[in-house]
């Protein structure tokens, strides 16, 4: 006799079902969770691979798409970005110049990192002109953009260790 | 041994360097449009116009 909460209710279809027949659907209701189990374990397992084969790519492009907007904005409007330069006058020509410079090495380096072209030599130059530029900011005390700036840099530190890329450019 | 940079890696490079030294020139010429002027004030002229065109 079932024990049951319905069991004792009169026409109710609790009891008019054999004791017998609940053996027989067990099977099935146990094997499919267990199917759905193993068919999510394998698709976690397929998204983790495709995480792993691509994710450093991805790091690398986006990386690459911030480093050619500042270098795009250094080079051309120069006069927006002299008052990051350190120690130098924000007005003399020297800081230009140094402007200039500095979005060309960005500019270049965007490049290489989208293009897959040298991908953990580009990244190791990126994390030293994010090292410099955290540095320089923290100089000129200016605390919000330079923990940004540091998070990037975490990201360029990891992509020079990155050994599986993708869409690289090789010869 | 293998080198770091192959032939194509290199073209694309030189092309994007001379790109970039190309805008480095612009950005020279532009040196001084630093300043950010104050962006212009069209409310007093639209709330006219709208003022008209109620009437």
């Amino acid at each position: 006799m079932s024990t049951r909460w319905a069991s004792g209710r009169p026409g109710s279809r609790v009891l008019r079902e054999p004791e017998t027949t609940p053996a027989p659907k067990a099977a099935p209701r146990t094997a499919v969770p267990e199917a759905d189990h193993s068919q999510r374990a394998g698709l976690a397992e397929q998204a983790a691979a495709i995480t792993a084969e691509w994710a450093p790519t991805a790091g690398r492009i986006l990386l690459g798409a911030v480093f050619f907007w500042f270098g795009y904005h250094e080079l051309v409007q120069p006069g927006h970005w002299t008052q990051y330069v350190p120690v130098v006058s924000e007005s003399s020509s020297l800081a230009v110049v140094l402007v200039l410079a500095h979005g060309w090495v960005l500019f270049v380096t965007a490049a290489a990192l989208v293009a897959g072209i040298a991908p953990r030599a580009a990244a190791a130059i990126a994390s030293v002109l994010l090292l410099e530029i955290v540095i320089s900011l923290v100089v000129t005390g200016v605390s919000d953009t330079a923990l940004r700036d540091l998070g990037v840099l975490g990201l360029a530190v990891c992509l020079t260790g990155c050994q599986n890329q993708r869409l690289l450019l090789r010869g | 041994m293998t080198r770091l940079v192959g032939p194509r890696g290199l073209s694309v490079l030189i092309f994007i360097g001379l790109v970039a030294l190309a805008l480095a020139v612009v950005g020279w010429y532009q040196r001084d449009s630093g300043e950010v002027g104050p962006l212009p004030n069209y409310s007093s002229a639209g709330i006219a116009v709208h003022a008209e065109t109620l009437q």
